[in-house]
């Protein structure tokens, strides 16, 4: 019933039995011990599972392991390395825009890919896109600001 | 040295945080770990003839199964803490798994343990139950009337309590009262949806005899006793860790069946277990938010001076009563009633009432929103009737700055306030008149305009213990904190309350830093362990500050004043002759002679050298009970445009004027009214739990319930007034709650004013696009 | 042009082709999902799921499409407006896939628009509707309007003939709007009731028609 898959998983190869129903946010967090990648909703509405596949933005609760087989993701333990935060993490902190936290790895991932294809978004276009990603605390005021001032950052 | 008191340094805690290096319960893996998964009733009331667990017993990985009647001596059923008196309140027993009978779709039958999540969830669809399917009633005030489907055997009427408030004289203002105005006021069922769903993993030491069990809690010591009730276990065995907690917003506060049910598998089984919610089970199985119906009547005179309110409300508590439950509508609601007005006769008359739902506890605000939304909503419905501007209904009846402290009709005292310079500013920011002026402009060319202003105060910081006890709350509502101070000079606060997003690892570490001219990075928070911090009663009714924070601050006192006793034992100098400057304390007149904060941390922890009679180390603890409530306050207005045609609300402008005393962290605040506005506003345009009259949560994932998204919420603009409060050594008020308390009537009231020429005068919550349009056509039907 | 079942939502964004010819099919596009869904979600994966308040269905309708199903035992094309049985039915079965939709150029200088009222959680549509205005000397020489949300399938409405030959006034327009919900049995739900969403169904349509029209050339 199990088979093998390996992923490139923030740039380590991982190879793991997995059922073919398993969903990559699950074996993320059981399997490999990944568990900055959280679960808020069983619907693809909240966006907390969010990695990156390829380099895009998908909620790992939505994508079959096995559908992620040879391909490259980051999650957000692998953005950043030597001690050091990207510059949305960083804003994030700087801009305060988290409160429990939960939303921030997919908010941050989210971003990430929002700010590869779209370097100088306006407010109305983060917002459009973290529509797909819901933060109960922040009121996403906060959040808006710390992706405007990681774009000025990574420009 | 700048105080970091009052300075919005960046959070201590988020560093872990943005690198997805926390830990939430659902992360915490064991060895040996076991997985459950509870069998939820697909029926809102039935008889439970038989469940058969054969088969699941038998599927591969499954290791336990465990029905009702298994646990019905094993485990003790969920209390229920908030007994409130002279209520004739009736709490029926809420086992931990349905024994003969279901109340709610989503009430527990039986528990399945296994190898892993798939394995225990695949469990679920072998065990076949035979119902006996009864009515369900899921209206309060319908559940309340003779001849409804009734829940509980001894609950007649299914009329859990019945509790009055009452001031002054409210049908004699109302016989005489020229002005008088009634109004049904709903309260929606909300779904508080932390992001984080609830857990629980318990793990079960049988060589120790000891239970430690991870709990997404924002109150461990709480959970720590409601577990020890439900498992027969005594506390001082049971260690309760709530970790990285991922929101709340009330839902973390009552104690559940699911942490009995792994703690009682764990104890069993001897391995640990563990039990996590996805988002439909947490709307089916976590707590719910308000779902009041209200009758509200108001008198007043001719020229705007409130003279009398009226309520008959019907709160709805859902199967059983949750662990707060009975007090939210009552104790928080009721007594809140004059809000920060001097209403002299007030008369209020509460049903708690069960109904075949999940159970209703407290939800951000917790019965404060629902006092101020009916408030203020009567308020702007006198003015339209009187032909008086809100505005000045409002300044007219706000209890004078100089009259705190100021003791309401209910008979609360509200330490201090200043609401007409919170009014006042707020009135400035937005520019009333000119916004006035616009409107009318704008509805000359067909244009709908308008503006809600509210003016608030709310109870929190709760609160003395005297007060718990007396209104039946079944524990203390001190808080405390250990000051620890490390030989290397780095300090550490070990706290009772359980933050979970507010920030106070931050808050704290500047209040302690503050105290010992520390920078920041040398103090550390540490909460959420029963085993390492002291009896605390939790994160909630935005407390945590205000009473644990002026533990905290009580016990660096304390942990200061040896550190000076030490320090003039070394330096040969009495106390009297000491100062404290730049992190050291120093002999008067010989800058020379001083010991520093590290040096002192040293000597007491090595004790080579100690005063006599004094013990070695540097800590102290302290318990802060306050003498009062704190009551924070300020106005918010909101200006929108609706389209009439559509029915869509645009919200302009949204401005936030809040008093909550001193800010220790301003960033931090702005960040609690930001969040806290804009879960209001989802409760005022788009949020609803919905039940059809089968007693089925229709809105039973995030495809159907409209948490708010950042594309459909606007900015909000803030603003402070700073009056510090007499009950606690830190002056400060809460702010956790306020901006849901307020943004409510403010975005409710802005849109039946724009709509007044339509003749709308009230639109049940939430305004979505559907309810506002279909209010404009029956206003225009009426009109006809 | 032909578009492959699997293309990303994400990938008809990216295709500039795609949105020079048909850039109604970007403009909706933007609306699908989220960022997220839409970087992994495709078009034909949308349309075989056959929700009945899916934004694509619409367009689907208005631009004539085609779609190629296959199974083991071969091929066949069902044009768009005949794939769609009910909600989350189509006319697919067991063993066959929807393999590719094909486009037909459209009509020479014609507009296209869509306008919907989202669902405030899921973000589908309480109502929308797509439209499609070609103009030839000075009138209308084509119009096609389409809906979804409103009831069990997207459905195409029948009555634009009153506006062919005309300019397009508003009156027209709204009385085509009007007609376009004549005996529709409307969806009725917790979200919006048949009245309102009737309502907003002629709103779209007036909306949609209108912006069409005016990006014809």
């Amino acid at each position: 019933m199990k088979r093998s898959i390996t992923l490139d998983v923030n740039g380590a190869t991982r190879t793991t039995e997995v059922e073919p129903r398993a969903l990559l946010a699950s074996v993320l967090r059981d399997q490999l011990d990944l568990t900055g990648t959280h679960i808020g909703c069983d619907t693809s509405q909240c966006g907390a599972c969010t990695v990156l596949l390829d380099g895009r933005a998908v909620k790992s609760c939505t994508v079959l392991a096995v559908q992620a087989e040879g391909k490259q993701i980051t999650t957000i333990e692998g953005l950043s390395g030597d001690g050091r935060l990207h510059p949305l993490q960083q804003a994030f902190w700087e801009k305060h825009g988290l409160q429990c936290g939960f939303c921030t790895p997919g908010m941050i991932l989210t971003a990430v890919d929002l700010l590869s294809q779209n370097p100088t978004p306006s407010e109305a276009e983060i917002r459009h896109a973290l529509e797909g990603n819901l933060c109960r605390c922040t009121g996403y005021q906060n959040i808006v600001a710390a992706i405007q001032s990681a774009a000025g950052a990574l420009r | 040295m700048a105080t970091l008191f009052g300075s919005g340094i960046k959070r201590r805690e988020d560093p872990r945080l943005v690198t997805g290096r926390a830990t939430y319960t659902d992360d915490v893996k064991l060895p040996g770990l076991l997985y459950a998964a509870i069998l939820r009733s697909t029926y809102a009331h039935a008889k439970l003839k038989q469940v058969d667990v054969a088969k699941a017993k038998q599927a591969a990985g499954v290791v336990a199964v465990y029905t009702g009647a298994d646990l019905r001596d094993k485990v003790n059923a969920v209390p229920c803490a908030w007994n409130v008196p002279n209520c004739d309140l009736k709490v029926p027993p809420h086992p931990v798994l349905a024994v003969d009978k279901v109340r709610y779709v989503g009430d527990g039958i039986a528990l399945v343990v296994a190898e892993s999540r798939a394995a225990a969830r695949d469990a679920l669809d072998l065990i076949e139950v035979d119902y006996d399917p009864l009515d369900a009633v899921v209206d309060p005030e319908r559940a309340a009337q003779k001849g409804a489907p009734q829940l509980h055997a001894d609950v007649p009427n299914n009329v859990a309590f019945t509790w009055k408030v009452t001031g002054g004289d409210a049908d004699k203002a109302f016989a005489e009262a020229p002005v008088k105005l009634e109004q049904r006021i709903l309260q929606p069922r909300l779904l508080p949806t932390a992001m984080e769903p609830r857990a629980a993993c318990a793990s079960y030491n049988p060589g120790t005899g000891q239970l430690t069990c991870w709990i997404t809690s924002q109150n461990p010591h709480i959970h720590r006793f409601l577990l020890s009730v439900m498992t027969k276990l005594p506390e001082h065995r049971i260690r309760v860790i709530a970790p990285e907690v991922g929101g709340g917003f009330g839902s973390k506060i009552p104690g559940y069946a699911d942490e009995a049910l792994v703690s009682f598998a764990s104890l069993d089984l001897g391995r640990p277990v563990k039990w996590t919610e996805d988002r439909s089970e947490n709307y089916k199985v976590t707590i719910h938010g308000r779902d009041h119906v209200e009758h509200v009547e108001l008198c007043g005179t001719k020229d705007g001076k409130i003279t009398g309110l009226r309520t008959r409300v019907y709160a709805g508590l859902g199967g059983y009563a949750s662990t707060a439950a009975p007090g939210i509508p009552t104790i928080l609601h009721g007594l809140m009633y004059s809000g920060p007005y001097a209403i002299p006769n007030i008369a209020g008359t509460v049903y708690g009432v069960y109904t075949t739902t999940t159970p209703v506890d407290a939800y951000r605000g917790a019965g404060r929103p629902e006092a101020t939304f009916l408030l203020e909503r009567m308020i702007d419905l006198y003015a339209r009737k009187i032909g008086m501007d809100p505005v000045e209904v409002r300044r007219k009846n706000l209890i004078p700055n100089d009259k705190f402290p100021y003791t309401v009709a209910t008979g609360i005292t509200y330490d201090s306030g200043n609401y007409q310079g919170a009014l006042d500013k707020a009135l400035q920011m937005i520019d009333y008149k000119k916004f006035r002026a616009e409107q009318a402009k704008a509805r000359k060319d067909g244009r709908y305009l308008g503006i809600g202003v509210t003016t608030y105060c709310e109870i929190c910081g709760l609160g003395p213990s005297q007060v718990a006890g007396a209104v039946g709350f079944g524990g203390g509502l001190y808080d405390s904190a250990i000051v620890r101070v490390y030989p290397t000079g780095v300090v550490r606060a070990y706290i009772g309350a359980k933050p979970h997003g507010q920030g106070e690892e931050t808050t704290f570490a500047q209040i302690v830093a503050d105290e010992f001219g520390l920078p920041v990075e040398n103090v550390e928070v540490v909460a959420g362990d029963t085993e390492a911090t002291p009896q605390g009663w939790g994160t909630y009714g935005s407390r945590t500050t205000a009473v644990c924070g002026s533990a905290v601050k009580v016990a660096a006192q304390r942990v200061k004043a040896k550190a000076k006793q030490i320090a003039a034992h070394l330096l040969e100098a009495n106390e009297a002759d000491l100062d404290w400057k730049d992190g050291k304390f120093v002999v008067k007149g010989s800058p020379d002679k001083s010991k520093s904060f590290g040096e002192l941390a040293l000597m007491a922890n090595v004790a080579w050298n100690m005063p006599p009679g004094v013990e070695p180390g540097l800590e102290a603890t302290a318990f802060f009970d306050p003498t009062n409530f704190v009551f924070p306050f300020g106005t918010h207005i909101c200006t929108v445009e609706v389209d009439a045609e559509t029915g869509e609300v645009k919200i302009l402008r949204y401005i936030a004027v809040d008093d909550c005393g001193p800010q220790i962290n301003p960033m931090i605040v702005e960040g609690q009214v930001h969040g806290g506005v804009i879960q209001g506003l989802g409760e005022a345009l788009q949020e609803r739990a919905v039940y059809d009259e089968d007693g089925q949560l229709l809105t039973g994932t995030l495809m159907d319930y409209a948490v708010p998204k950042a594309s459909q919420m606007p900015k909000i603009e803030t603003a402070h007034t700073v009056t510090p409060s007499p009950v606690n050594p830190l002056g400060v008020k809460g702010v956790g709650e306020t901006g849901t308390i307020a943004s409510v009537p403010t975005l409710v009231n802005a849109v039946c004013d724009a709509l007044a020429p339509l003749g709308v005068t009230h639109i049940d919550k939430p305004l979505t696009p559907a309810r506002v349009w279909t209010a404009i056509q029956q206003a225009k039907g009426g009109a006809r | 042009m032909r578009i492959g079942a699997t293309t990303t939502y994400r990938e008809l964004l990216d295709s500039k082709p795609l949105r020079a010819k048909y850039p109604l099919i970007a403009e909706v596009t933007e609306h699908i999902g989220d960022l997220q869904v839409r970087n992994a979600g495709t078009i034909g994966g949308g349309l075989a799921h056959a929700d009945p308040a899916a934004d694509m269905p619409p367009v689907m309708l208005v631009l004539d499409a085609t779609f190629v199903l296959q199974s083991k035992g071969g091929k066949r094309s069902v044009p768009a407006r005949k794939f769609f049985k009910g909600p989350f039915t189509t006319v697919l079965k067991p063993g066959e896939l929807l393999v590719e939709i094909r486009l037909p150029g459209p009509p020479k200088g014609a507009g296209m628009a869509y306008a919907s009222f989202e669902q405030a959680a899921s973000g589908y549509a309480l109502a929308g509707a797509a439209a499609l205005v070609a103009v030839a000397k000075g009138v209308i020489a084509r119009a096609e309007l389409a809906f979804t949300g409103v009831a069990e399938t997207p459905f195409l409405a029948p009555a634009t003939k009153p506006l062919i030959g005309t300019k397009g006034d508003p009156d027209a327009i709204g009385r085509v709007a009007e007609a376009a919900m004549a005996g529709v049995e409307a969806n009725d739900d917790i979200h919006a009731g048949r009245e309102y969403r009737l309502h907003l169904a002629r709103v779209a349509a007036r909306r949609a028609l209108t912006e069409a029209l005016a990006r014809a050339t």
